[in-house]
């Protein structure tokens, strides 16, 4: 068996005049949780929806579990478990019952009380699907998705427009799919989903992937400074700090310094210097290194 | 066989929804067994014509009000429930479970005909037991081949109709717009013989008065033999084949609004 869930090369997808996707590459290793991050029409639904098989490429080649996924096998959906983005459950059925239906269409699947039990939603067994919260139908959606034992998860914006705690109870689901062994494929365009729950990261923008890696290299990557923050002593501005720093201050509210810098050693030396002849404190000093964020916001910026 | 037990397994959890869905309760199940009584009390000893033979207009309400029920569990019903599930994306996750996709509309057309069938048993019984209707002697093959005919033409109608719906929001007025104005010009509230000539002419094109015909001469009690109007249910056929046609041409899983 292949390396690889998914291998994608040169994928191309338009809607009448819109290109969509302009031509893509993605590797996914088996057992991998891969996180698509970009902005809102950037192209993932339709990446992920051309690698569900539900909708076809214009060019390109797609090889998810090591077929096509637009001529896959009837066999081949049961490899693979989806959570599309827009969807809503049969709200006449009650959360085992919906498990159980679904569990049927597969041939070998998990049992559904385990799998309830999975996502937490063992209180919420005999409840109709309808009357359950946002997070908590999201989590069915999950449980939906694993309930055919399946290799292959595509989440697509699992989280969107949840409240704080629903998002933290829907990351303990997915970081334990990983604890399953399953390889996971996640679209989101938050920062912080991406930092916590991927081994790999590519970002989308406009239809092209404009950076790939882990979370850590791709922070560091793209030269994003360093920034090193303090408060200004009493009495002193910009101009009067050592030589070579003071261009790439940034002051707010007339004493909070933010100095961005590419080497944040050297820089360091000569501010803790400067400051220990005159005896300054310097209240508040921090280095904080580049954040995904700060590198996602670079990267997705419109032209 | 697998194709079968999927068939049941799906059909028994359609069964469910429909039948914990208030909405559908009332407007398939309630509403005929309400307008039964009501036009039978109302008209009940009035007498009407049909087939040359005058008949008791409590024995004229059962089988059209019984085609009012197939009708509406059969093509409104289905129509309803494929768009609103379509469109909530229901049936696009079924479609990515590895079971034979043809499973699912086979499934809720067997539920809609079981629906109708059972509707059209009940309001005969109601008939029978509420207003001393006459039941069917020799003409029972007439009956039970006239519902199924009917309720498999008019799924094949609602799958042909669900394609041209665009939203959950409107698939009640549209089927209702579509299915009340040939409700009342062929005879399901009113009998045929009081219409306009014209109008019952313009009824004759659609398969609503064929249903009600041929059920009421398959349960009038003067009709001899096995009471089939092979005429009837070819022109239920020919609308049903049109129906199918198109759901086989235009069908779609995927909700229509959005990209």
């Amino acid at each position: 068996m292949s390396e690889l869930a998914i291998a994608v090369h040169g994928l191309k997808k338009s809607y009448g005049s819109t290109e969509a996707v302009q031509g893509i590459d993605l590797e996914v290793k088996r057992g991998e949780v891969f996180t698509f991050l970009g902005p809102n029409g950037a192209g993932k639904t339709t990446t992920v929806e051309i690698l569900e098989g539900f909708s076809k490429r214009n060019a390109g080649e797609v090889t998810v579990l090591g077929v096509d996924p637009w001529r896959a096998p009837r066999e081949w959906r049961a490899r693979i478990g989806l959570v599309p983005q827009r969807c809503e459950l049969v709200p006449e059925l009650t959360v085992r019952e919906a498990l159980t239906l679904y569990a049927g269409y597969y041939p070998a699947p998990r049992p559904v009380a385990e799998t309830i039990e999975l996502v937490g939603l063992a209180e919420q067994e005999k409840q109709r699907t309808g009357r359950l919260s946002g997070g908590q139908q999201r989590r069915l959606d999950v449980a939906i998705a694993l309930v055919g034992d399946p290799d292959l998860i595509f989440l697509d914006e699992p989280t969107t427009g949840f409240d704080p705690q629903a998002r933290r109870q829907a990351w303990d689901v997915i970081a334990s799919l990983r604890t399953l062994g399953k390889t996971v494929f996640l679209t989101t365009h938050y920062m912080d989903e991406a930092e916590r729950l991927a081994d790999r990261v590519a970002v989308i923008a406009a239809g092209r992937i404009v950076a790939s890696g882990t979370p850590q290299t791709l922070a560091q990557r793209n030269g994003a400074p360093t920034e090193i923050g303090f408060t200004l002593p009493n009495g002193v501005t910009v101009g009067d700090l050592p030589g070579g720093l003071a261009a790439n201050v940034e002051v707010q509210n007339g004493s909070a310094a933010r100095l961005r810098v590419h080497q944040p050693v050297a820089a360091l030396n000569t501010l803790t210097s400067w400051a220990l002849e005159r005896s300054f404190s310097l209240p508040d000093l921090h280095v904080t290194r580049p954040s995904l964020e700060d590198v996602y916001l670079q990267l997705t910026r419109e032209p | 066989m697998k194709g079968l037990r999927l068939i049941f397994h799906q059909a028994h959890y359609d069964l469910k929804v429909f039948w914990r869905n208030p909405q559908s309760r009332f407007f398939t199940v309630a509403i005929p067994v309400m307008f039964l009584f009501i036009f039978v009390a109302v008209f009940g000893n009035n007498t009407t014509r049909v087939n040359g033979h005058r008949i008791h207009n409590s024995t004229y309400y059962v089988p059209y009000i019984a085609a009012l029920g197939l009708i509406s569990a059969a093509f409104g019903e289905l129509t309803i429930s494929i768009v609103t599930q379509r469109e909530r994306g229901v049936l696009m996750r079924f479609r990515s479970a590895p079971a034979p996709t043809w499973v699912i509309i086979v499934s809720r057309v067997l539920l809609a005909c079981m629906l109708a069938a059972l509707l059209v048993l009940a309001l005969i019984l109601i008939g029978w037991l509420v207003f001393g209707v006459q039941l069917p002697g020799s003409t029972v093959p007439g009956v039970i081949v006239t519902t199924l005919v009917g309720a498999v033409s008019f799924c094949c109608l609602g799958l042909g109709l669900s394609t041209f719906i665009r939203s959950a929001e409107s698939a009640p007025p549209v089927t209702n717009m579509l299915i009340l104005p040939l409700l009342f010009i062929s005879g399901i509230f009113f009998p045929n013989e009081l219409l306009p000539h014209w109008l019952y002419h313009v009824a004759s094109y659609f398969p609503v008065q064929h249903l009600g015909h041929s059920l009421v001469t398959a349960f009038a009690p003067e009709t001899k033999g096995v009471g089939i109007v092979v005429k009837d249910l070819l022109w239920m056929v020919g609308w049903g084949i049109l129906g199918l046609l198109i759901a086989l041409r235009r069908f779609n899983w995927m909700p229509r609004r959005g990209s």
